[in-house]
């Protein structure tokens, strides 16, 4: 069965970064680590926010020595509690929307990160050893009843929540395309 | 429990989105965009969905403070109105001029207005200034002798609407305005097409048709070579052109020197890519250029900004809708502050301080003839204090010593002043300096009203009440002014004010009404009675606000055999890159707000030179090195991000953090008209350093600068 996830629009997103900052923020108070769950990429026509497609036949949870990784109605969610930060997850993604993260406990703030978002950095080894690591990836804020914050704060509507009658409508618009090309004009229900 | 939703504007950029602040017992618990109003249309990002928090955190100023042996200790009003009262009346008997005041374009109008009065009205003096002089002093110098008027001409909503060639030069939208950036990611939608002029590779020349990568400096050659292809090309229609302007015969003149080929040899940029942007905004039967930073901020900011405005006029994309320019403002009521007359040679409504006739209004209505000596400009402050001209400043709103340009001089600068005033919502760099600090009330925590970049004036709301003793700025000055025994400060609500600057303002303001302002989507200037719609479009059939009601074209640069970009501290031996400086999307200005939101600064930890693979390759400086930053100035460190966002021979940073101060190394180099400083060029060397060495320059920073890690003030005490 198809699952819900999200994929951005590429002639509506403009990189403004608004969905990683609510990502990181709804997820402070949902989530082991506070870190964006969508992953900036750079790319020569510009910045892109990617993340989990929820995939059916998952990778991540196929190579989880923990079996860390739970399907939740129809989004594969990370028990962060089980998460051993091992990173097998990391390398079987076949998207690259998983990542190591890490994250340290100090009095003040609750918890502070050790990454900036644009570029991973360690600040020194003793640090590093504090930290704990655990796997991030897109749990489509599956707690929330409104649904994806990401989606929510997007001021183009760049990101699009995608499910099962969003792809049966979207293929059967391109077959009745398809079908107007070889000479079946006109739409029918 | 209950929640309010207040519905106000946000405080960051100049965009003037709307929000709804949710207020929970006192506090504000949350941000709602407003699906109603007429820019933002139910979008924010992420400053204005998650900047609340600095509101309500700890670290507010809550009592003024004095400086006594030292230390800055808490004080109550009566005392410090007193202390201040006291110095000023000294000051005023001794020498007016000898007083300065720095007015914050992130107040309301009605803090604006009351700040530029205190000055002219109770100490005597032009000497009042805004942190336009590090922005858009370039757009008013430029654009007022040209068209009559520095704002935009348009509204935003018609760039997602009806613009067919949206032409960006200099300004990275997507971070610093995302609002304006949406509108333009609409009308790429509906088919518009998108020119982007810009040295580094940001998200807006990411996603453009052309991206011209005009290297920094290089915008006079570029226009005048757009222009050169427009009149080679016969795409000027030069009878509408004589019609509507005048001087037409020696700009053509000017241009025809300026050559597709010279252009290249100049600029890089090739002669094709040229040709195309031209026949794209030449040809569009409506076309508007965005403009930011990266058109001002150099030693011939002016010149740039008449480049654009000769285009715009040429090309008759002007006055219509759909068209125009678009000086982006960076602050939330920049174009409000200015309006309002915190220019050292402008009284509110640009009313000269010269001799204008219009000026008898002011004298009347204040029963004080105000001084007709222009004042002296923010960017001159420093060199006046090291002259013994000026002996004390009030700050209020800024952050000049993380803001510059050349923070070096201006802190040794500040330390002769007789008395240094700031008044501010947190402890900034500044306010660490001072003499007195005077605790003021935020955005969230007052009434009034912001003009917003288009010229839409829009009503700002109370959701909390300030912390501790923190007061609106209006009603500081006020009561300033009252302990120094004017009586020209009857104000009881910011409404008064507004009521003030309505009378002496009728042509633009006469009709704005708070009433009117209520149903959220504010009024656009001109506005002259009630019955008055608003003025979305200035210019409309081509009348202009000179003096002859023609548009002025003005050739530039003076100097036609020029050679090269127009950067006076040109790379050398010694200081081989441009440094060029800027903002990000996470952070605003001086950070002073901004990182104190803890998403924000999470996303935004630390300051990163953007440094160029082939530079970063040849320096032997790898991603995520630590590395300081020269020039003739200064030293400064920060971590390396080698990106291809910079082209070689360029490095970018931002002026967010104190830790990696960048503005200690900008430099004085002014525009000779307007006294913009050369912010967007200094010549810079990179060096990759230890880990000690940078911890060395960091501890040399926190003693110089350390105030955002300091436990909240009024707490220590």
């Amino acid at each position: 069965m198809p699952r819900q996830f999200i994929i951005p629009d590429k002639a509506k997103c403009l990189g403004c970064c608004t969905c990683l900052a609510a990502c990181m923020l709804t997820h402070r108070e949902e989530g082991a680590v506070p870190c964006p769950r969508l992953f900036l990429t750079p790319t020569a026509q510009g910045s892109v926010p990617l993340q989990c497609r929820q995939c059916d036949q998952a990778p991540c949870a196929e190579v989880c020595p923990v079996h860390a990784f739970e399907v939740q109605g129809e989004v594969v969610v990370l028990n962060e509690k089980k998460c051993v930060g091992c990173g097998i997850c990391v390398l079987a993604c076949p998207i690259g929307c998983i990542e190591i993260q890490a994250a340290r406990q100090t009095a003040a703030t609750g918890i502070t990160l050790t990454t900036s978002i644009l570029l991973p950095l360690t600040r020194s080894e003793q640090d590093e050893k504090k930290m704990r690591k655990i796997a991030v990836k897109c749990d489509m804020c599956y707690f929330r009843p409104e649904g994806p914050a990401c989606v929510k704060v997007c001021p183009t509507e760049a990101l699009r929540l995608v499910d099962e009658e969003d792809i049966r409508f979207w293929n059967l618009q391109r077959r009745q395309a398809y079908a107007s090309s070889i000479g079946f004009q006109g739409a029918a229900e | 429990m209950t929640v309010h939703r207040v519905r106000t504007i946000c405080p960051y950029c100049g965009v003037g989105c709307g929000l709804y602040l949710l207020v929970e017992q006192g506090r504000i618990v949350g941000v709602e965009a407003d699906p109603e109003h007429p820019v933002s249309r139910g979008g924010l990002c992420l400053k204005g969905y998650y900047g609340y928090n600095h509101v309500g955190d700890p670290r507010r100023l809550q009592t003024p403070l004095i400086r006594k042996d030292g230390m800055l200790v808490p004080a109550t009003w009566n005392e410090a109105l007193n202390f201040i009262a006291e110095h000023l009346i000294r000051v005023r008997r001794q020498d007016p001029d000898a007083f300065a005041l720095i007015a914050s374009a992130k107040g309301t109008n009605e803090d604006s207005f009351a700040a530029q009065k205190f000055a002219r009205v109770v100490m005597g003096t032009n000497n009042v200034d805004c942190c336009a002089r590090l922005c858009h002093a370039p757009s008013v110098a430029g654009l007022a002798p040209t068209l009559g008027s520095a704002a935009t001409t348009n509204t935003i909503e018609e760039i997602g609407s009806v613009t067919e060639t949206i032409f960006i030069i200099g300004s990275n939208t997507s971070e610093c305005h995302p609002l304006v950036a949406a509108h333009v990611i609409k009308a790429r939608e509906r088919g518009a097409k998108l020119i982007v002029a810009d040295p580094r590779h940001t998200e807006m020349a990411a996603r453009a048709d052309i991206w011209l990568r005009v290297p920094v400096g290089g915008n006079i050659p570029l226009i005048n070579g757009i222009m050169h292809i427009l009149v080679r090309d016969g795409l000027i229609n030069t009878i509408r052109v004589n019609r509507m302007a005048a001087g037409f015969d020696a700009l053509a003149a000017n241009l025809a020197e300026w050559t597709p080929e010279r252009v290249e040899n100049i600029t890089g940029v090739p002669r094709a890519d040229l040709q195309a942007a031209a026949h794209l905004y030449g040809k569009a039967s409506t076309a508007a250029i965005l403009y930011a930073m990266g058109v001002t901020q150099f030693a011939n900011g002016t010149d740039n900004v008449l480049a654009l405005a000769n285009l715009a006029i040429i090309t008759g994309h002007l006055g219509r809708s759909g068209t125009g320019l678009f000086p982006l403002r960076g602050q939330n009521n920049i174009q409000g502050t200015c309006d309002m007359g915190c220019l050292p040679d402008f009284l509110p409504g640009y009313v000269h301080v010269g001799s204008s006739p219009k000026q008898t209004r002011f004298s009347q209505a204040w029963s004080v003839k105000p001084p007709s000596k222009p004042g002296i400009r923010a960017t001159e402050i420093s060199e006046g204090i090291m002259q013994g001209k000026i002996r004390v400043l009030y700050v209020f709103g800024a952050n000049p010593v993380l803001s510059g340009p050349d923070t070096g001089y201006l802190m040794k600068a500040l330390e002769r002043l007789d008395l240094l005033i700031v008044q501010d919502i947190f402890l900034t760099e500044t306010a660490r300096l001072a003499g007195i600090v005077l605790p003021a009330a935020c955005a969230a925590e007052k009434d009034g009203t912001f003009t917003n970049t288009e010229r839409r004036i829009q009503r700002v709301r109370m959701a909390v009440p300030p912390p501790g003793d923190a007061r609106p700025d209006w009603r500081i000055f006020s009561e300033l002014a009252r302990e120094m025994g004017s009586s020209a400060f009857p104000y009881r609500s910011p409404e008064e004010i507004w009521g003030e600057i309505r009378l002496l303002i009728p042509e633009r303001f006469g009709g704005v009404a708070y009433k009117r302002l209520d149903d959220g989507s504010g009024i656009l200037w001109p506005c002259p009675d009630e019955a008055h719609p608003g003025t979305p479009i200035l210019y409309s059939d081509n009348v202009f606000l000179t003096p002859s009601g023609k548009a002025q074209l003005k050739p530039v640069p003076i100097d036609p055999e020029q050679t090269s970009v127009g950067i006076v501290e040109k790379p050398d031996k010694n200081y081989p890159f441009v440094l060029t400086t800027g903002r990000r999307v996470y952070h605003y200005h001086t950070g002073t707000i901004t990182r104190k939101e803890w998403v924000l600064s999470q996303m935004g930890p630390e300051e990163l030179v953007e440094i160029n693979p082939e530079d970063g390759r040849r320096k032997g400086i790898g991603n995520g090195d630590l590395v300081h930053v020269c020039t003739r100035r200064g030293l400064i460190n920060a971590r390396a991000w080698i990106t291809d966002r910079v082209p070689p021979g360029t490095i970018f940073m931002t002026f967010h953090f104190w830790e990696a101060p960048v503005n200690e190394l900008t430099g004085r180099v002014q525009d000779p008209v307007c006294g913009i400083p050369e912010l967007k060029a200094s010549a810079a060397d990179i060096k990759s350093i230890s880990s000690v060495d940078a911890r060395m320059i960091r501890r040399q920073k926190k003693e110089r600068y350390l105030v955002s890690l300091e436990a909240p003030v009024n707490r220590q005490m």
